[in-house]
């Protein structure tokens, strides 16, 4: 909204960005202030536009187009490709025909994903509020995940796992068991800090009633995600609309109602509990499966092949359709519409985070709230900055 | 408060011992490199395949560079892939696997070997080219090193790695390296992203206000020539092919220590070397 409505005699402007202090992505905001208190926030993106749409159509295949997508968003890259690829099998009719282990991995690595995004933005938060030894152990914690994934998958950002209809890495069920262990232990260690962190009434306080949001002010903004489960909304694809098999796994909403940052950091809390319990249900469902190597699930290249050139539109003369495919990241739901298969690769693809939605209500959530917790307030919905601009 | 004190403490020491050692760790990858003895290129070898030329996406794989004897290099050293334009997608290593006569091994594989000389021979072009004067090899900064950030258009991959430099595990701070808020305290600016055309007056802003003697490090492959982003349009326009490649930034950079981080994204112990090597005045 424009600063003209709100200002009154006193109120001042000033801009922040879009190169910021320390290392962040670049936005720019213009606040409008008396001094300790924010009336008024105008946010302006756009900086890091790349044109994602138009490069998308330049792709030689879809092994380009999916780390491409990765790239979109890095810290969501697993999510973002994920949602391609089940849009492209919707496409090809192939989301029936995947294995099931290839589906438990995907979850696998989908909740992996979750936590370690989670256990960074606790680093966050608990840096916003100053208290460095917690942000220390949480960044460290994060810092293992990383290694982890690197360890098994070759990329700290889990690029470059996701492929139509098959799972890029050569895994073995002793590796999917050892990396549980390990994000167990990790985990274990987290939740010691995080009992801690609660009785830290400093900590607590700051983020207690900061950047409250309302239910209705929430449904009106449609925030998606943390944001949205922080006010109230239970909003979870997973449970919602389940795909992959997550259908068979019981979930319970993690929803708080107090819509302030410390709701959000609640649902952190709550979801990383919630996707250690689906990793341990995926290690069970593959050793019920008898899995052994994904190697295993390697698809008939000439399968894939055929089936490209039966929905080739040159060879048939028309377009024969669209696919679509969602993912739950951490930050909430990612959608993906691809069209305009011309033989090589999809000449549309729209492809939608939750950041557009939330930074909205981010705006209008700060509005009245002391400048001193604004940074508070912002990293609580750890926003992508780099998905937003695309 | 003296709780959190007591429970640091009691946390210990994680920071690994780089650089006194390389003390990487498990599953650290620093480069894709080709086993010439395994490679179907080979000059006397009957076969040939391009099978990872083909598929690369970024046109990181020359087989034509298999052997640089020719050029007085030695036959040992096989430069099929450009390490500056690599973005560790792997698609070479998947399809060297799978091509018949391979036995399933391949001839590309991740490596841990850090390969510092190596790494800045690849750095040190762009400084052939416009080098200050007596301006590397010596020792510049006598004390602490401070790091400005800007990003031109990154994933956030970048940003979360120069992060991690923070963390416990690679901490920074004990090798006196900081990140700095301000540009006028700032020796070494950090830019990270593609370079798109709304940023380009932004990051001249901030690199006129960096004092002199000053290093930029182009840190991740979009600085470099765009990474995955980097198309035919973006290089008519000029931006989008990474502050490396673009037109604007071409006379300014002749006058400027460019050092080069490449890969998607640059591990933080890459990031942390060269800026070792800036701070310790080694850069060959």
């Amino acid at each position: 909204m424009p600063h003209s409505k709100y200002k009154f005699l006193g109120d001042y402007e000033f801009i922040w960005g879009p190169v910021r202090k320390g290392v962040s992505e670049s936005i720019s905001f213009n606040f409008l202030s008396s001094g300790e208190e924010l009336h008024n926030l105008e946010i302006t993106s756009g900086y890091k536009k790349r044109g994602v749409k138009n490069i998308l159509s330049e792709k030689k295949n879809l092994h380009e187009q999916i780390l491409l997508i990765e790239r979109i968003s890095g810290l969501h890259a697993f999510a973002a490709s994920l949602s391609y690829c089940l849009s492209v099998e919707d496409f090809f009719g192939l989301t029936d025909k995947i294995h099931a282990n290839i589906k438990i991995l995907r979850m696998f690595f989908a909740e992996f994903e979750r936590i370690r995004n989670h256990v960074e933005n606790l680093s966050e938060i608990a840096e916003s509020t100053y208290i460095q030894v917690p942000s220390a152990l949480y960044a460290y914690y994060a810092e293992i995940l990383k290694q982890l994934s690197s360890k098994f998958l070759n990329s700290r950002y889990l690029m470059g796992v996701n492929a139509i209809g098959v799972f890029r890495k050569n895994l073995s069920l002793e590796d999917i068991e050892n990396m549980l262990n390990s994000v167990k232990s990790i985990i274990n260690k987290v939740r010691e800090v995080i009992k801690k962190n609660i009785e830290t009434k400093s900590h607590i306080d700051r983020l207690k009633t900061t950047g409250k949001v309302d239910l209705k002010t929430a449904k009106r903004f449609c925030a998606n995600g943390v944001a949205a489960k922080s006010a109230g909304i239970s909003l979870d694809l997973r449970i919602n609309r389940p795909y992959l098999l997550y259908g068979g796994i019981k979930l319970n909403p993690v929803v708080f109602e107090g819509g302030d940052a410390f709701s959000r950091y609640a649902v952190r809390m709550e979801e990383i509990g919630q996707s250690l319990n689906i990793l341990e249900h995926c290690l069970v469902a593959l050793k019920k499966n008898r899995f052994s190597f994904t190697a295993d699930y390697l698809p008939e290249s000439k399968e894939l092949e055929k089936l490209k050139e039966s929905k080739n539109p040159h060879s048939k003369g028309e377009d024969r359709g669209r696919g679509f495919g969602y993912a739950e990241s951490s930050e909430g739901a990612i959608f993906c519409y691809i069209k305009g298969f011309d033989g090589n690769i999809f000449k549309k693809i729209n492809i939608k985070y939750p950041f557009e939605n939330n930074y909205k209500l981010f705006a209008c959530g700060t509005k009245n709230t002391m400048m001193m917790d604004f940074n508070i307030n912002e990293t609580s919905y750890n926003f992508s900055v780099a998905a937003l601009d695309k | 408060m003296a709780f959190w004190t007591y429970s640091g403490l009691k946390f210990g020491i994680k920071s690994v011992k780089f650089p006194e050692k390389n003390d990487f760790y498990d599953g650290f990858i620093a480069s894709v490199k080709m086993d010439a003895q395994r490679c179907l290129n080979q000059k006397d070898s009957a076969e040939k395949c391009r099978e990872c030329e083909i598929i690369c996406p970024t046109n990181a794989i020359g087989l034509d560079n298999l052997f640089k004897e020719e050029s007085g290099g030695s036959k040992d050293k096989y430069e099929g892939i450009n390490t500056e334009r690599c973005i560790f997608c792997g698609l070479c290593i998947d399809v060297c696997r799978d091509v018949a006569g391979s036995g399933g091994i391949g001839a590309i594989n991740y490596t841990a070997d850090l390969d510092f000389d190596a790494f800045l021979s690849s750095a040190s072009l762009p400084l052939r080219e416009g080098r200050v004067e007596g301006g590397i090899k010596k020792k510049i900064f006598k004390k602490s090193l401070f790091v400005k950030h800007i990003d031109t258009g990154s994933c956030g991959a970048c940003e979360s790695e120069i992060n991690a430099l923070n963390n416990p595990y690679y901490n920074m701070h004990r090798l006196g390296i900081f990140i700095t808020p301000s540009p006028r305290f700032a020796d070494v600016l950090l830019a990270t992203g593609t370079f798109t055309e709304q940023m380009s007056e932004v990051f001249f802003n901030v690199l006129d206000n960096i004092p002199k003697p000053r290093f930029i490090i182009l840190a991740g492959s979009c600085t470099l020539f765009g990474g995955i982003f980097e198309t035919k349009e973006a290089k008519e326009i000029g931006f989008n092919i990474g502050l490396l490649n673009s037109l604007e930034t071409k006379e300014i950079f002749r006058n400027e220590n460019i050092i080069v981080v490449p890969h998607c994204p640059p591990n933080p112990f890459e990031i942390l070397n060269v800026l070792l090597l800036i701070k310790n005045g080694e850069l060959k």
